[in-house]
C-alpha cells in the first residue's frame, strides 16, 4: 500500500472491487475532506459538493488511466471535479429559472455566512470557476503556483495571471460592496 | 485597496472555510460505497484497434485545421476591415489630426453589446480603466466583470468629458478572452486578445489578435499572430506605429514589438522564471519563492500589467516587485527598442526598513521626452508559518510602509527619490501634468483595522516642485480617492470604483459623472 499522509487506517469502509485498488480507500480518506472543500468553493452547494466528489472518485475508481501515486491522484481528481462542476453549471444554465432561488434559499447558510467574510463569500462567488479554483489552490491550501499550475492543466505564468485578476476582482467587488455599506449607515 | 491587503483577507478567510464546509456524516464510506458500484472499465483494448482509431482521428484533425485555416484566411480577408483605415499614416502627432465624430451609426457591430444605461467603469483586466485626452475626449472600459452572463470590459468613448460613453469594442472581440488595451490618443488604441479555455488546458499555439483603431473606434483593423502559449497582459505605444506588448508566456514572460501600427508583431526578448541570480545577462531576472523559504530567499517579478514604459523607439523602463531579505527597487532599462535590459541605477534608499519586505515599482509615466516619474512602495512582512496537511502553510501579511516618487528630467539618465505623505497605496500613485505640478491621494493605515494592514484614504495633496514637496488640498471636497488623471492645471479626473468623478478647479471641488452609455 502507498503511503498516504493522514489516512485513517483504522476505520473500514466497504470492500472494493479486486483488481490491486487496495490503495485506493486510504486516498478516499486522507482527500475525501479536501476534496469536497474543493468541490463547495466551486458549486457553492454542499449537495452538489458531496454529489460531484462522490462522482469524481467513483470516476477515478473506474478508470485505467488513474494514477496511483497519491499526489498524481490528487491533482487528477481535482481535475475531474473541475470537470464535474463545469458540467453542473452548463445543466444549472439550461435551468436557468431554476436557479435564481437556489443561491440565497438556504437561511442557514446565510447565517454562517454572515459569522465569517460576506462581503468576501460574495465577491469570490462573483469569480469565474477558474479564478475560483486558482484562488482556492492557491490561498486556501497555499499552493505554489507550481503545483497549482499542474492541477489546473495551465502554464505556471497563465495562472499567475489567472490570480492576479482574479484579485484584481475581489478588490472591484470588496470595494464596491464596502461603499454601498457605508451608504447604507 | 491593496493586493498585499486582499491576500491577506483571503488567508484569514481561508483558515475560517473548514468550518463553513458541513461535515457530511459517512461521507468517506459513501465515496466508497459508490465506487464500489462502478465496473472496473476494461484496462486494454486490442492494440491494433486503438492504433487505427488514433490514426483516423489525427487524419480527420489534419483536415478539420486545414479546412479551418481556409475559412479564418477568407473570412479575415475579407471582412475585419469593415471600414478601412487610410494607408497606415506614419503621423507621429496624431492628435493634430481633428478627431472624427462618431456618426449615429457604427460601420459595425460592436462585439460585446453593453445595455444603454447607467455604466459601472472599471476592469480587472487593465491598471487604466480610463484615459482622458482632452477635456471632452477620452476612452473607458467597462463595465467590470461579475458573471459570465453579462458583458463586460467593452471599449467605451466619450466627447463630452466622461458623461455620456459610446461602445465601440472591435468586432470580434467577444469578452471572455485574456485582453489588454492601450489608448494612445483621441483616435488610436489598441485592443489584445487570446482565446482562453475555461474547462480544459488551453490550445496551443495561442493566437493573439490585436485589433486598432485609427479613427477613435469608428472602425478597427486586426492583426494576428501565433506563440507556443500564453495571454497578452500590457501594450505600450510612443505613437501610431510603434508599441510593444507583454505576454505572460509558459514560465515566464515575453516581450513583442511592432512597427507597422501592431499588426505585424516580432520577439524583441523573452525571460523566464529561473533561481535567483541565475538570469543570463541581457534578460529580465524572474524568480519566485515560496513556503517557508518564502521570507529569506530573492522573489522578483514583472508587474503584469504595469511592466513597460518607452520614452522612445529605442529606450525604455521594465518595473516591477521584488520580496526577500533585503530587495532592491526592481527596474530596468532597454536601449535596443526592447531586445536586452540592464539595471538601472538609482540612489540607494537610505531609510529601507528591517526586512523582510517588499519593494514595488510602477512602470514611469513621461510628462515630456525629459520629465517623467515612477513611483515606490515599501512594505514590511509579518509571516507566520503552521504544519497543515503533512505539510508546512506560511502565511505572509504585508504592512504597507512608505511610498516614494521617483522623478527624472533628463530623459531617465538620473532619478531622484522623494518622499510621498502617508503610507504605500494600493492605487493612485501620483499623477503629474508637467515636470513641477502634481497631485497625489496619501493612504493611512486603519487605526482599528479589520485584519493587519488595512488602510483608508487619507488626503488630497498637490506638488508644484516636482514631487520635492506635498501640500493638502485642505479645501479640497467630495474626493473619494483612487487613482487619478489631470490633463491641465484644472481640469481631471478620479476613479474610485464605481464611481468616476470630474473636477475643473484643479482638485478643490468634485463631481460624479454618472456615466451612462447611450449606444
Amino acid at each position: 500500500m502507498l503511503p498516504v499522509v493522514g489516512a485513517d487506517t483504522e476505520q473500514k469502509g466497504p470492500e472494493l472491487n479486486s483488481g490491486g485498488r487496495q490503495w485506493f480507500e486510504p486516498l478516499v480518506y486522507s482527500l475525501g475532506r479536501p476534496a469536497l472543500k474543493f468541490a463547495f468553493m466551486l458549486v457553492q452547494d454542499i449537495d452538489v459538493a458531496e454529489e460531484t466528489v462522490q462522482e469524481a472518485f467513483a470516476r477515478a475508481w473506474a478508470s485505467p488511466g488513474t494514477p496511483a501515486d497519491p499526489v498524481e491522484f490528487r491533482r487528477w481528481l481535482y481535475r475531474i471535479i473541475t470537470n464535474l462542476a463545469h458540467d453542473h453549471f452548463r445543466r444549472r444554465k439550461q435551468m436557468a429559472g431554476m436557479v435564481a432561488a437556489e443561491a440565497t434559499a438556504d437561511p442557514v447558510a446565510l447565517v454562517e455566512e454572515r459569522s465569517v467574510d460576506e462581503l468576501l463569500t460574495n465577491a469570490l462567488r462573483s469569480l469565474t470557476l477558474r479564478e475560483r479554483q486558482a484562488i482556492y489552490l492557491r490561498y486556501f491550501e497555499d499552493q505554489s503556483f507550481k503545483e497549482t499550475a499542474r492541477i489546473l492543466g495551465r502554464p505556471q505564468v497563465s495562472v499567475r495571471v489567472v490570480v492576479h485578476r482574479a484579485l484584481g476582482k475581489l478588490r472591484i467587488k470588496l470595494e464596491a460592496a464596502g461603499q454601498d455599506r457605508r451608504m447604507a449607515v | 485597496m491593496r493586493k498585499d491587503e486582499i491576500e491577506a483577507r483571503l488567508r484569514g478567510y481561508a483558515q475560517d472555510y473548514e468550518g463553513q464546509v458541513p461535515r457530511r456524516p459517512d461521507f468517506e464510506r459513501k465515496v466508497i460505497a459508490r465506487a464500489s458500484a462502478q465496473r472496473l472499465a476494461d484496462v486494454r483494448r486490442p492494440a491494433l484497434i486503438r492504433d487505427l482509431a488514433l490514426a483516423g482521428l489525427v487524419v480527420v484533425l489534419i483536415g478539420s485545421l486545414g479546412f479551418g485555416v481556409m475559412q479564418l484566411r477568407s473570412i479575415r480577408q475579407a471582412s475585419t476591415l469593415k471600414s478601412p483605415v487610410s494607408s497606415a499614416s506614419p503621423s507621429l502627432t496624431p492628435t493634430m489630426t481633428p478627431p472624427p465624430t462618431l456618426g449615429p451609426n457604427l460601420s459595425y457591430t460592436p462585439g460585446l453589446r453593453v445595455p444603454v444605461g447607467p455604466i459601472e467603469i472599471g476592469s480587472a483586466y487593465t491598471s487604466t480603466p480610463f484615459k482622458m485626452v482632452t477635456p471632452l475626449r477620452g476612452w473607458a472600459v467597462g463595465p467590470p466583470g461579475k458573471d459570465r452572463n453579462q458583458a463586460h470590459d467593452a471599449v467605451l468613448v466619450t466627447a463630452d468629458g466622461g458623461a455620456h460613453w459610446r461602445n465601440v469594442t472591435p468586432p470580434g472581440f467577444s469578452g471572455w478572452t485574456d485582453r489588454t488595451m492601450y489608448f494612445l490618443d483621441v483616435t488610436h488604441a489598441w485592443v489584445a486578445v487570446t482565446p482562453h479555455v475555461v474547462a480544459h488546458p488551453a490550445a496551443t499555439p495561442a493566437t493573439i489578435t490585436v485589433f486598432r483603431t485609427a479613427d477613435g473606434g469608428q472602425s478597427w483593423q486586426s492583426g494576428t499572430f501565433q506563440i507556443a502559449d500564453g495571454s497578452p497582459s500590457q501594450l505600450d505605444f510612443i505613437d501610431a506605429q510603434r508599441g510593444w506588448m507583454v505576454l505572460q508566456v509558459d514560465n515566464g514572460v515575453a516581450i513583442y514589438r511592432t512597427s507597422d501600427g501592431g499588426i505585424r508583431w516580432e520577439q524583441a526578448a523573452v525571460s523566464h522564471y529561473t533561481a535567483p541570480n541565475g538570469t543570463a545577462p541581457g534578460a529580465l531576472p524572474l524568480s519566485h519563492a515560496f513556503g517557508p523559504k518564502a521570507t529569506s530567499q530573492p522573489n522578483c517579478e514583472l508587474d503584469p500589467f504595469a511592466a513597460l514604459a518607452f520614452r522612445d523607439p529605442s529606450t525604455g523602463w521594465a518595473a516591477g516587485r521584488c520580496r526577500g531579505p533585503a530587495p532592491s527597487v526592481y527596474l530596468y532599462v532597454t536601449h535596443d527598442a526592447g531586445s536586452t535590459w540592464q539595471p538601472q541605477t538609482l540612489p540607494s534608499l537610505d531609510d529601507m526598513p528591517t526586512c523582510p519586505c517588499t519593494v514595488g515599482a510602477s512602470d514611469p509615466v513621461f510628462t515630456s521626452s525629459r520629465d517623467a516619474t515612477f513611483t515606490v512602495s515599501i512594505d514590511t512582512e509579518n509571516s507566520s508559518c503552521q504544519s497543515q496537511n503533512g505539510g508546512t502553510a506560511c502565511s505572509i501579511q504585508p504592512i504597507p510602509g512608505t511610498a516614494k516618487v521617483y522623478a527624472t528630467h533628463d530623459g531617465g539618465n538620473t532619478w531622484a527619490p522623494h518622499v510621498l505623505p502617508g503610507v504605500a497605496p494600493y492605487v493612485g500613485g501620483p499623477t503629474f501634468i508637467d515636470a513641477r505640478t502634481g497631485w497625489y491621494g496619501s493612504s493611512i493605515l486603519k487605526a482599528a483595522p479589520a485584519f493587519p494592514g488595512e488602510t483608508a484614504f487619507d488626503e488630497l495633496y498637490v506638488t508644484h516642485d516636482g514631487g520635492v514637496s506635498w501640500s493638502p488640498l485642505a479645501d479640497a471636497t467630495a474626493f473619494p480617492g483612487g487613482a487619478m488623471q489631470f490633463i491641465g492645471p484644472t481640469t481631471g479626473w478620479a476613479h474610485k470604483f464605481p464611481s468616476l468623478l470630474i473636477t475643473t478647479d484643479g482638485g478643490k471641488s468634485w463631481q460624479p459623472l454618472n456615466a451612462v452609455v447611450t449606444g
